[in-house]
């Protein structure tokens, strides 16, 4: 058992600086220590691993909330709230909710897969690509939740990332598009997501920093950390529907194979803003945004978990690396999989509990001091940033010096957007989630006859058709609203 | 459209098919926005394309820190190939650290080279041997 427990603290520890470089994921911290695992049985190994997931998850936090670049994409609705209240001096309070709304999200979808894997299952099974092209649909509504009092534009930006987002082959039919011939080695596979996420945030930031002279730290000016707002439990006053809400929507769409966190952690968000009583404060730094987003995307572990231990499916791309770890003890998951080895489900479950707590403990206590960076001088982080910035995008696909490159282009091009006022937030939504809404639209089309009906026959589909109509009505309307006061004079 | 649908997803062109309608829809926003900017110059009585005071850099910005730095950073790129991960890594941190140091009226101070000469060290080793030694990841 201390052996269980040592490798999951080590897991947890190593999990959370790979989830806190930007560009390195948990997906890679698990593939890296995979082969490690030969040397152990498979309940160490998968307490080992576990613990790799569920920190490379909640590592994502600490750079989005400290210098607005988030460390995995899942992580990406963290920083519209988080970084804001970094920049109020309130950093220690905004990484210590994140921590503790990732470890409700943990928890909670922990109880999801302890109780309700093999119903559940059944369920994720009947969403064909249909429901799975809405459900990308409906994520891509927090865009115009996002682009308040500049809708056209956000939107705009939206879907020149999903534009962007095509480039490459399509795996369909191995063809080409929008690809010069003398990057087609380099591109054949489009843009990768980590580079462009690097870019976009941390380099562009960079890049307006330099532009203002390095002058001064990412504290608003005359904020001190010493005056800020401390962190109490009672943050989460209130707040409870939300982290329910929330960890719930991550696990399910966790449970959704090929859905993704960054899908559960914008449909959070935006869910979040819908049901606000200040819909206006979030995105200027409201705590109930950063729970949304820590809560659901943490609430996406145990939900991944679904559909590998009970269908044999992995859910994410880390559980796929994750069935490596199964099949080298010579395990079979699938759907007999806890009938046959009740044994080892339980053990994965007290794993997750374990590397849950373990990820609260090893976060929660020593963040005070990792906090204090928001009051390092601009001038002596954005070097080292850099220099993560350049490991994390060159190890995206194991040694491609063009990514490199491409975190140069996309810090210009994120520096540019800036200057004309379009949105990037909206833009890297588009790009996450573009990839998925071309796969599932050809084939829920093709699949069917090649009648866009189908779209509007299955109850599920009418019932996220509903949601989609609600929340982008609710964006328009609040748009408008903002739009009004701000002909008032009225600001929010 | 059941028909058109067909014809568009066959299998030889149907990697055309999402960013034709993508496009399609991208200039039809596009389009939207200059209405918009329309309407509103013509509410305000502004010009519809009005360059008199507008600036694309903030005014007085820092030109050597901006263009230091995009110039650093590729020639950090170039560099990667030729020295490898830790010794450029060494050489451009350090510069960084010593362009961003800049103060105007003071170019070097000792204890600021120091620092940065640290930092560089410091940073690019402590990564080399985190990343490529104990986690065996794959650097320049």
């Amino acid at each position: 058992m201390l052996l269980n427990i040592g490798l999951a603290l080590l897991g947890t520890a190593v999990g959370i600086i790979f989830g806190a470089i930007p560009g390195m994921t948990a997906t890679m911290a698990v593939a890296v220590f995979l082969p490690m695992t030969y040397a152990f049985s498979l309940v160490p190994a998968l307490y080992l691993l576990l613990g790799l997931y569920v920190g490379g998850i909640s590592g994502g936090l600490i750079p989005a909330i400290l210098i607005n670049v988030p460390g995995t994409p899942s992580s990406v609705c963290t920083g519209f709230d988080g970084y804001p209240m970094a920049r109020r001096g309130e950093s220690e309070r905004a990484l210590k909710i994140g921590i503790t709304a990732s470890f409700f999200g943990g928890m909670i979808s922990l109880i999801v897969l302890a109780f309700l894997t093999p119903p559940l299952a059944k369920m994720a099974i009947k969403f064909s690509a249909i429901e799975k092209f809405l459900i990308i649909l409906f994520a891509m509504t927090v865009i115009a939740a996002l682009s308040k009092g500049s809708m056209t534009k956000g939107v705009f930006a939206g879907f020149l990332g999903v534009l962007l987002s095509l480039v490459g082959e399509l795996s369909m039919n191995n063809k080409m598009r929008m690809v010069p011939d003398f990057l087609k080695t380099e591109l054949r596979s489009g843009f990768q997501l980590l580079p462009l996420l690097i870019g976009l945030f941390a380099i562009a930031q960079m890049f307006q920093e330099a532009e203002k002279g390095m002058q001064s730290n990412n504290l608003e000016e005359g904020v001190t950390v010493e005056g800020a707002k401390k962190f109490s439990f009672s943050d989460f006053k209130g707040q409870w529907v939300n982290v329910i809400r929330s960890s719930l929507l991550g696990t399910f769409m966790g449970i959704l194979p090929g859905v993704g966190g960054s899908a559960a952690s914008l449909i959070a968000y935006s869910q979040t803003k819908s049901f606000s009583k200040h819909p206006e404060l979030m995105g200027k730094g409201a705590p109930e945004g950063l729970i949304a987003s820590e809560s659901s995307n943490n609430g996406l572990t145990g939900g991944a978990l679904v559909p590998l231990l009970s269908l044999g499916i992995p859910g994410d791309a880390t559980t796929a690396v994750l069935i490596g770890a199964f099949l080298l003890q010579g395990i079979q998951v699938g759907p007999l999989f806890i009938d046959q080895h009740p044994e080892i489900w339980n053990q994965i479950l007290l794993a997750l509990v374990t590397c849950n707590i373990l990820m609260f403990i090893v976060m929660f206590f020593p963040i005070k001091l990792i906090s204090q960076v928001v009051k390092v001088r601009s001038a002596r982080m954005y070097p080292v940033i850099l220099l993560m910035c350049i490991v994390g995008a060159y190890a995206t696909r194991s040694g491609v010096m063009f990514d490199v490159w491409c975190l140069l282009l996309f810090g210009i091009v994120g520096f540019v957007m800036n200057k004309i006022g379009l949105p990037t937030a909206p833009f890297l939504i588009g790009f996450i989630l573009g990839g998925d809404l071309e796969k599932y639209f050809i084939e829920a089309v093709k699949g069917n006859n090649y009648d866009l009906a189908v779209f509007f026959q299955r109850p599920i589909a009418l019932v996220i058709w509903a949601l989609i109509a609600i929340f982008l009505g609710y964006s328009i309307w609040d748009n408008m609203k903002g739009g009004t006061l701000e002909k008032m004079g009225v600001k929010d | 459209m059941q028909q058109m649908l067909r014809e568009w997803l066959k299998i030889r062109n149907m990697h055309l098919f999402f960013p034709y309608l993508i496009a399609t829809i991208c200039a039809i926003l596009f389009v939207i926005i200059l209405i918009q900017r329309a309407i509103k110059c013509k509410k305000e009585g502004t010009p519809f394309i009005n360059f008199k005071g507008y600036h694309f850099f903030k005014e007085g910005y820092d030109k050597v820190k901006l263009w230091g730095s995009v110039i650093l950073f590729i020639l950090y790129i170039i560099t990667l190939p030729i020295l490898h991960f830790a010794w450029t890594s060494v050489i451009f941190i350090f510069l960084f650290n010593v362009l961003f140091e800049i103060k105007p009226g003071k170019l070097f101070e000792f204890k600021s080279l120091l620092i940065s000469a640290v930092i560089a060290f410091a940073g690019s080793w402590g990564v080399w041997y985190l990343f490529y030694q104990v986690f065996n990841i794959t650097l320049p």
